[in-house]
């Protein structure tokens, strides 16, 4: 479904990203871990397009990306959060929801009512319907994550990019999302998730990839990685 | 929609009840009023909705008035053609604007539009051999009269239509895309929104309606110079109307600029006073009301708007 080949990313004289290659199967949950600046955020930044990468190419469903602007990506089914949650602050709960529903040309559509539906669906499933009419600043750090999540869906992806969505949430959402998450998967949608909350990522995926300054150093289940030595080397070296 | 209706018959008749209230020079002023009500409606819709912080409004405007009044004395071509000739003529400075724009944001693009109106003013003062720079270009006036019913009439249409015309566009689609820039523009790409061609479109059709309101303005004082409009201070106006009245808000822009028109004007009597009076106002009310006087009205009918949108959903 999506194929990673030899990316690399350069940010001046420093390599982020180090020919990189891996692949994320149809339904696959991958789950992406590594110390501070290993390259994790810039990997999701490069597939999402929010960068473009020195060298190296990335296919989704057959058709290089990697040269697209990251609407273009969106539209194709590659939804994304951001490390610091990024919700439309001064626009409502339901005006953030229209965004991405509106920003899909007409003939792929469906009618605005049909969006505001599905958004009042999502957000109920989300259960943060009841706060539709408030501005996204006023809601708390978690369910302004739940929001950004709910954005997501609004594009109907086929894979959903997490950056972090466990970090500064309280325990008990953190499992609501653990939920949402396997929900979503169950449905048929393909997650890549970067976390350092390890004991959540090691729990939800079924394949883990390990990047150290930008290499990937390990690629396996969650069982093969925990045994791995390169894996403990990268994290008490830290 | 009741209420809306019963608002634009009430400002309908306002409108219409003005040159029978006031006098010739007062006139003059609410003409200017609504003048600047449209530059400030421009600038609120490219600033306050689309984010893109430009000073170059009043440069856009420059060119909107120099580009009717030379097609008008050059070419004579009749004014209203060289009116909307000088907004299309602004619009196309406003691509070209955007584009070497694209990257930029806040402080850099502010400065870089700043350098741009300067640049524009000094080559049409340079120029004078062209456009008689500070001596002045002669402009024919719109209607063979002294009366300025006429011109208060015109402009209040133009406004009219011109706040219809962003107020649809802002409530489309396109005012959530604008919005959605404006607070993270790569949230929004990464939500499918096409920010280039959004972000153009947001400087084209502000510039159009500033070149608009120059093109008015050129046959309507009758005497262009380069400073006459373009000036850096004159800008600055502009932005404070906007601010005062509620940058997130084209109703507000229109209250501030005329707020800030007829108190400018009334406070002209106490002479150097006034500036200490209008600087003081201005500085109160950034401090205690940064979203502008009116935006606590303004927030209270946004709610209702969204509530009425969740409910039509649910």
């Amino acid at each position: 479904m999506l194929e990673v080949t030899n990316l690399v990313k350069d940010f001046g004289g420093v390599r982020a990203v180090d020919k990189l290659s891996f692949t994320v199967e149809e339904n696959e949950l991958l789950g992406i871990i590594g110390p501070n600046g290993s390259g994790k955020t810039t990997t999701i930044n490069l597939i999402s397009g929010s960068l473009k990468p020195t060298e190296g190419q990335i296919i989704f469903r057959g058709k290089r990306i990697d040269r697209l602007p990251s609407y273009e990506i969106a539209r194709r089914g590659i939804g994304r959060t951001f490390q610091v949650t990024q919700v439309f602050l001064r626009m409502s709960v339901m005006e953030n929801m229209m965004v991405p529903a509106l920003s899909i040309p007409k003939s792929d559509g469906g009618s605005e009512a049909d969006h505001k539906m599905r958004a009042l669906e999502i957000l109920g499933f989300l259960k943060i319907d009841h706060l539709r009419n408030e501005y996204a600043r006023n809601l708390s750090g978690g369910q302004q994550k739940l929001l950004e999540l709910g954005r997501i869906l609004m594009l109907d992806p086929d894979v959903i990019m997490l950056d972090e969505p466990f970090a500064g949430v309280h325990p008990e959402l953190k499992m609501e999302i653990h939920e949402y998450i396997r929900e979503m998967h169950k449905e048929g949608r393909t997650f890549i998730i970067i976390s350092h909350d390890l004991q959540s990522i090691f729990g939800l995926s079924k394949r883990l990839l390990v990047l150290s300054e930008g290499v990937k150093i390990c690629d396996g289940t969650p069982e093969e990685i925990k045994d791995d030595e390169r894996v403990v080397e990268a994290y008490l070296g830290e | 929609m009741r209420r809306y209706l019963l608002t634009v018959i009430v400002a309908v008749m306002v409108g219409v009840a003005i040159p029978l209230l006031l006098r010739a020079y007062w006139l003059h002023v609410a003409i200017m009023a609504l003048f600047y009500a449209l530059l400030a409606s421009s600038w609120t819709m490219l600033a306050g909705f689309a984010g893109q912080f430009s000073f170059a409004t009043m440069a856009l405007a420059g060119i909107g008035s120099y580009t009717s009044a030379l097609l008008a004395i050059k070419f004579h071509l009749p004014m209203w053609l060289g009116i909307i000739s000088g907004a299309l003529m602004a619009a196309l400075v406003g691509l070209l604007i955007a584009v070497l724009v694209l990257r930029m944001s806040g402080p850099y693009l502010a400065l870089f539009t700043i350098a741009f109106s300067e640049l524009v003013r000094i080559t049409l003062n340079a120029e004078y051999q062209f456009t008689r720079g500070d001596m002045g270009l002669t402009v024919p006036h719109l209607y063979a009269t002294i009366s300025k019913v006429p011109y208060y009439f015109t402009i209040l249409i133009l406004l009219a239509c011109s706040l219809l015309i962003m107020g649809l566009l802002l409530r489309s689609r396109y005012g959530l895309f604008f919005r959605a820039i404006r607070e993270h523009e790569e949230a929004a790409s990464a939500m499918g929104v096409n920010i280039v061609r959004y972000k153009i479109m947001a400087f084209v059709i502000s510039s159009f309606f500033a070149g608009l309101a120059g093109g008015f303005f050129a046959h309507y004082v009758g005497t262009l110079t380069p400073n006459s409009i373009m000036e850096i201070p004159r800008m600055g106006l502009v932005i404070a109307m906007s601010v005062i009245g509620g940058i997130e808000s084209l109703a507000g822009a229109v209250a501030g600029a005329i707020l800030v028109e007829f108190l400018q004007e009334y406070l002209r009597e106490l002479e150097m006073w006034r500036f200490v009076i209008f600087g003081l106002a201005l500085v109160l009310i950034l401090r205690f009301s940064q979203n502008g006087l009116l935006y606590p009205i303004y927030q209270r009918l946004a709610a209702k708007r969204v509530e009425a949108l969740s409910e039509s959903a649910a």
